[in-house]
């Protein structure tokens, strides 16, 4: 009976999204090209055939481009919490903001059920000359909270970001870490049906981080997460499920341990093959993991 | 996931329950659930006195046995730990929306939770179809349901009808407290006090784990394809955009106050700008007039009225024109970052310029005043004359909006073009003031009639020539639709040439 199940969500029937999921990729590319102005002639004569109602010629490569994400399909289903891991340049940051809505697909298509949150860098959208309670009505504003939302999430906020006396302040006034856990207390609040974080952890001492983390696992009863980094311990510890990329491409999709164990095996082979080629010493295998 | 030890939280760390009252949640949907596990946390017997902890752990508990069931049923991971703590007394089952196995699903989740983990409520929010339910409950006799209703599809008096009072209860989710209390009754238990639900005496109080009201926007589906606009029409890109407009016009509104008051801020004379701007403008074409450089030829009026309507509609036009093309270009690192309608810029930026129109018109009517001349009657009718101009700027503004992101060079010839066609149309001199291939030039620029029809309608009450004012306001309005359209259309495109 189990496999009768899982054959009749998996089927999807004509339903864009199966009902138990809340973001399915299916066979989505994106191109960029490899220079600037190489781009802005391509973005020209799209720009072009569009003034004249034919489409942009997005499935296929032109002169100077590249898949950015090439091929890549798979589903969330509501509250997973999916890692993408991979070198810088594997196109995670692109595949996120694809899902985001930021970028158009070139190919294939994305179905995103409910509201969805994109973190892709911290503070996002605040002005200098307002104040952090104006900035906070303003981001929820571009994360598409309403204002009353707003309010009955404020103290929330403010509680998280812990801004005290900064709060009527200008936002120019703040820290790096102070911006940081603004940024990251309101789009948590907006309770979105998925979130996506990108490397955003990343920034932010010690306290703020483990801060995040406790707030990613709290809410992790009610949003799906799409989560976007470098380091293996950040996904380890909230992701049960993992997509490695690499050129544009999900290499390997599994449980969290399988895959990031493959992903180490994998860096400590380019780490040994630098070694043997530089004849520098190798990395301490277990830096791997904790940085 | 390791089915065989007990659930860990996200640290790894296996999570503090035993001897503690557990909800268990066996759900797909949690949203949906959250409201009910705040209303019942004070339940004697169930308290749930860790909340966060709580939830989380039967929400990944949950998870786990919906996976386990899907695959194998091996359910030894969850039943164990689960019979390790103290027995179970409330169990949630939120429905699945998945209709088509929801019933199976819910049934198998059902079973479980009674026969392994002697769970005696089963607390259903009721979203979806009934027959769930109802499967449920014929399937475990000795379950109770509580039927959370958050629509208002009645579903409780169908379960009601069919089952009675003693197997079922019905509460809404909007007095949590009152709800709660009823549940008590229905279980012959007591809540040690009534505001339970809503205390905040603990470590996760409600702040710190908001529950969440489910939200019909929850479930719409936005598919994302390639090039999916282009095969909009003009009517429907129209609505789209029109549509975004209104259910973001509070942005529109934040961003408007953002960037109309903010860049006062850092300026000593603050918003004393607005006035003191189309003031200095004035006197610098009085200094030039005075010195014999321009002249404007026989005028009725005072020249530095004259020439104050005229720039105030030509500033106006400019206004719009500039603020509407760095709609993209100044908006790239948010447009990067974050998915919103990309046109509330626009009509942002056209609020921001209707404003400062209206300060600058404000004095202008004051040095009207100055030179005791009052303004005709029919200028009740400039926000019609007006119109034309603001579309034509707009329209403008769209198109080098979308030329400026890949071709930054046209824009800037563009810039200098602009310069030039101030002096092309009448706006600090008389229509009739220019000769030769000139007059021709500015003859035929529509501008001239768009710029011309609300200064005649201020200062002599009518509209010069009323035919050329039509063909010029109607180009207006078709370059507007299309350029509007296009803008649609082209920038998903266009935003990733930001990049």
């Amino acid at each position: 009976m189990s496999g009768e199940l899982l054959d009749e969500l998996d089927s999807g029937g004509d339903e864009v999204l199966a009902p138990g999921d809340v973001v399915a990729v299916r066979g989505v590319s994106k191109k960029f090209s490899r220079t600037l102005r190489r781009s802005l002639a391509h973005g020209m004569v799209d720009l072009g055939r569009n003034a004249v109602g034919i489409s942009a010629q997005t499935g296929v490569l032109r002169t100077g481009e590249f898949w950015a994400v090439d091929d890549v399909s798979f589903t969330v289903r509501r509250m997973e919490r999916v890692g993408i891991i991979g070198v810088n340049g594997s196109g995670k940051t692109t595949l996120l903001r694809t899902i985001a809505g930021v970028f158009p697909p070139d190919r294939g298509e994305i179905a995103v059920r409910g509201r969805v949150t994109a973190l892709l860098s911290v503070g996002t959208g605040f002005h200098p000359h307002l104040t952090g309670r104006e900035n906070i009505f303003l981001n929820g504003a571009v994360l598409g909270m309403d204002r009353s939302r707003i309010e009955d999430r404020l103290p929330e906020i403010i509680d998280f970001a812990e801004l005290g006396d900064f709060l009527d302040s200008p936002v120019s006034m703040y820290s790096s870490g102070m911006r940081g856990r603004l940024g990251f207390a309101v789009s948590v609040a907006l309770d979105p049906q998925l979130l996506l974080l990108d490397e955003v952890l990343a920034v932010g001492d010690v306290a703020f981080k483990q801060r995040c983390f406790k707030r990613l696992e709290e809410i992790s009863g009610r949003t799906s997460l799409v989560l976007v980094a470098h380091l293996p311990t950040h996904v380890r510890r909230i992701c049960e499920r993992v997509l490695w990329m690499e050129h544009g491409r999900v290499i390997m999709d599994g449980p969290t341990d399988d895959v990031l164990d493959a992903y180490a095996e994998a860096m400590h082979r380019i780490d040994d093959q630098f070694a043997t080629r530089t004849g520098r010493e190798r990395s301490d295998r277990d830096d791997f993991d904790v940085i | 996931m390791d089915p065989a030890g007990p659930p860990r939280d996200g640290t790894g760390a296996p999570v503090a329950w035993a001897g503690e009252g557990l909800v268990l949640v066996l759900a797909p949907d949690l949203a949906t659930a959250a409201p009910v596990l705040g209303a019942l946390n004070g339940l004697e017997g169930a308290a749930i006195r860790r909340r966060a902890g709580s939830v989380q752990l039967a929400a990944r508990l949950g998870r786990e046995v919906e996976h386990n069931l899907l695959e194998n049923r091996e359910l030894a991971g969850g039943a164990s730990a689960l019979e390790e703590s103290e027995r179970v007394r409330l169990g949630i089952v939120a429905q699945s929306s998945a209709a088509r196995h929801a019933r199976t699903l819910a049934a198998d989740l059902i079973g479980f939770a009674t026969d392994v983990l002697d769970v005696d409520l089963i607390v259903e929010p009721v979203t979806g179809p009934s027959d769930v339910l109802i499967a449920a409950a014929q399937l475990v006799p000795a379950a109770r349901l509580v039927v959370v209703e958050v629509g208002d599809d009645g579903l409780g008096d169908v379960l009601l009808d069919r089952f009675g009072t003693e197997r079922v209860l019905a509460v809404t989710l909007e007095d949590a407290a009152a709800s709660a209390r009823a549940v008590a009754a229905f279980l012959g238990r007591s809540l040690p006090h009534d505001d339970a639900a809503v205390s905040a005496d603990d470590e996760a109080s409600p702040a710190a784990v908001p529950l969440r009201v489910p939200d019909p926007a929850d479930e719409h589906v936005v598919v994302y394809r390639p090039q999916d606009r282009l095969d909009l029409g003009y009517v429907a890109a129209w609505r789209s955009i029109l549509g975004s407009v209104r259910t973001h016009r509070d942005l529109a509104w934040q961003m408007f106050r953002r960037d109309f008051f903010a860049p006062y801020r850092s300026s000593y004379l603050g918003i004393s700008w607005l006035v003191i701007a189309p003031l200095l403008a004035m006197v610098q074409w009085m200094i030039v007039q005075r010195n014999g450089v321009l002249d404007p030829g026989e005028i009725s009026v005072p020249y530095p009225v004259f020439v104050l309507i005229g720039t105030t509609m030509w500033t106006m036009f400019m206004g719009v024109y500039t603020a509407t093309k760095i709609t993209l270009t100044s908006s790239g690192h948010l447009l990067l970052q974050i998915n919103f309608p990309r046109e509330i810029l626009v009509f942002k930026q056209l609020g921001q310029q209707m404003a400062t129109f209206l300060v600058s018109f404000g004095v202008t009517l004051a040095v009207l005043g100055v030179y005791a001349i009052a303004p005709a009657w029919q200028s009740i009718f400039l926000p019609f004359a007006l119109i034309p101009l603001i579309l034509m700027g707009t329209a403008c503004g769209l198109v080098v909006a979308m030329i400026a992101v890949v071709a930054v060079d046209l824009d800037r010839l563009l810039t200098t073009v602009w310069a030039l066609v101030l002096w092309l149309t009448p706006v600090v001199y008389q229509l009739g003031d220019t000769t030769g291939a000139l007059a021709t030039v500015v003859r035929w620029n529509p501008l001239t009639y768009l710029v011309l029809a609300p200064r005649d309608l201020i200062l002599f009450g009518e509209v010069s020539h009323p035919q050329r004012f039509a063909v010029a306001s109607a180009l207006a309005l078709l370059l507007f639709i299309g350029a509007g359209r296009l803008f649609h259309v082209s920038e998903p495109q266009l935003v990733e040439r930001l990049l």
